[in-house]
């Protein structure tokens, strides 16, 4: 998961995957909200994921890119439960 | 007539993408040679329509111009807005990084980002997630708005839609920023996408667009006999315009003078165009490049191979030029680069620039057997030499728009 994440991140924002860490902040990539949003975006098309909340509400909440790579975990984690129950 | 303080004004650079040549260089070769950029649509599936033919043009790496992040902001007239901007500011040889902070940006446009506003409509008609940048890619000014951004220039900036007349428009705004000094450096041009399939839909329910035939190259047949609508096209077009003080400051190569522009409105109904309305456009274009009609050369004429139309810009021409309308050289490019809507202006305007400098009229396609009423110079089929000094552009457009712009040779 971290390192789809960080290759969406890397084409997205044209830096070489190599410098993107976890840690690495969204004010470190030079990330704006429009920016943000659609890397959101990206992520949730790839994986096949869907936020639960809000941009603004995750604007709040996810700083770096280890946030992103966390809630993306969560989010499929939750997924295959509902489908493991759905089969049950 | 412009009064002896206004300042002179220049065309200094011109950069442009089209059906037949992706840059300056190959769009003169090629209008010259007489090539056409008409073939069968490639952007969709147009076998339920009854127009199948279209001037697109064709595949460009856009990566090669902008990044990945902006490239889900940009509809694809913004993108081909770029192509031709950075081609006229290269060919101005303006320094990206000092000579275009104060420059001004005025483009037209007639369709607007269509293909982008058709897509959101329906990912949203179908409950589909719109992208967050939506917002920022069907904006209308949205070419406008790249080019600031893009070259961080902080003069005026605006766009207009008046359909087939906007980059006419344009061009004539900015020469009068510049004219009236308000600006000393202007990009200023046109830009359309091929519509989107719903507006080609509309277009064609229209009936004002060539049929075609067994060779789409051969469709759009200005001041024919034969004649039958014109091919619809896309590309855009830009000018550097400056005022001749500070071109000649920076040691820039002037291509043209901006002589003059006459604009006038008449709209007996939305669709129907009116010999007076062309008429006072080229009339009053005449007098503000301060000229006599004598010393017209050539025009490159709207000839947009509609019935009404060919036939009233060759009265209107008779009208305004009087005998000297037989001794003028006239052609229209359309045929050749399609109707490119509200980029065809400054497609047009470089074709114009492009003849007087080269001495050469750009022939008119297809004309093989004139219309017996559009009995003037119509150059067919193939380019001809000529020494004019002065040249007319014309662009005319429904809801009654009617623009003439007026270049002097370089």
């Amino acid at each position: 998961m971290t390192d789809e994440i960080l290759k969406i991140v890397s084409e997205y924002l044209n830096i070489p995957v190599e410098e993107l860490t976890p840690e690495k902040t969204f004010d470190d990539l030079g990330v704006d909200s429009l920016d943000f949003a659609e890397i959101l975006f990206e992520v949730e098309g790839k994986l096949g994921i869907k936020a639960k909340e809000d941009l603004l509400e995750l604007r709040k909440k996810i700083h770096c890119l280890g946030d992103v790579i966390d809630m993306a975990n969560e989010l499929v984690r939750e997924n295959q439960a509902e489908k493991a129950a759905h089969k049950a | 007539m412009y009064n002896g303080s206004c300042k002179t004004v220049v065309v200094t650079g011109m950069g442009i993408v089209s059906a037949i040549g992706h840059n300056l260089a190959e769009f003169g070769n090629n209008l010259f040679a007489g090539k056409s950029g008409v073939e069968s649509v490639k952007a969709f599936d147009a076998s339920r329509f009854r127009t199948q033919i279209g001037a697109e043009v064709g595949e460009i790496d856009f990566s090669t111009y902008v990044e990945r992040r902006q490239l889900n902001m940009m509809d694809r007239l913004s993108l081909l807005s770029i192509v031709a901007a950075d081609q006229a500011i290269g060919n101005a040889s303006l320094d990206v990084n000092k000579d275009i902070r104060e420059m001004g940006v005025v483009l037209g446009s007639g369709l607007g980002p269509s293909s982008s506003i058709e897509n959101t409509v329906v990912q949203a008609v179908n409950g589909q997630r719109l992208r967050p940048t939506s917002v920022v890619k069907i904006l209308l000014n949205s070419p406008a708005a790249t080019l600031c951004e893009r070259y961080q220039c902080r003069g005026a900036s605006n766009m207009h839609v008046t359909a087939c007349a906007a980059a006419s428009h344009a061009l004539a705004q900015a020469a009068d920023c510049i004219r009236h000094g308000t600006l000393d450096l202007c990009l200023a041009g046109g830009c359309d996408a091929f519509p989107s399939e719903t507006l080609f839909a509309a277009w064609d329910a229209l009936g004002v667009m060539s049929a075609g035939g067994v060779n789409p190259a051969e469709a759009m047949r200005p001041f024919s006999k034969a004649r039958n609508g014109f091919v619809i096209g896309e590309g855009a077009a830009m000018l550097v315009l400056e005022s001749k003080e500070h071109a000649l400051n920076r040691g820039a190569t002037i291509l043209a003078e901006f002589a003059g522009s006459g604009t006038s409105s008449h709209a007996p109904n939305m669709t129907k165009p009116s010999l007076e309305g062309m008429t006072a456009a080229m009339t009053k274009a005449v007098e503000a490049a301060g000229i006599r009609i004598e010393e017209v050369g050539y025009i490159n004429a709207h000839g947009t191979a509609t019935e009404i139309n060919d036939l009233l810009e060759t009265q209107a021409i008779q009208a305004v030029f009087g005998e000297h309308s037989r001794r003028l050289q006239i052609s229209s490019t359309k045929a050749a680069h399609g109707h490119a809507m509200g980029a065809s202006g400054a497609m047009e305007a470089v074709a114009t620039i492009l003849s007087i400098n080269r001495g050469v009229a750009a022939p008119t396609l297809n004309l093989r057997e004139p219309d017996p009423a559009c009995n003037l110079n119509f150059t067919p089929l193939r380019a001809v030499k000529m020494d004019c000094e002065y040249a007319l552009s014309n662009s005319f457009a429904f809801g009654g728009h009617y623009v003439t712009l007026a270049f002097k040779r370089g």
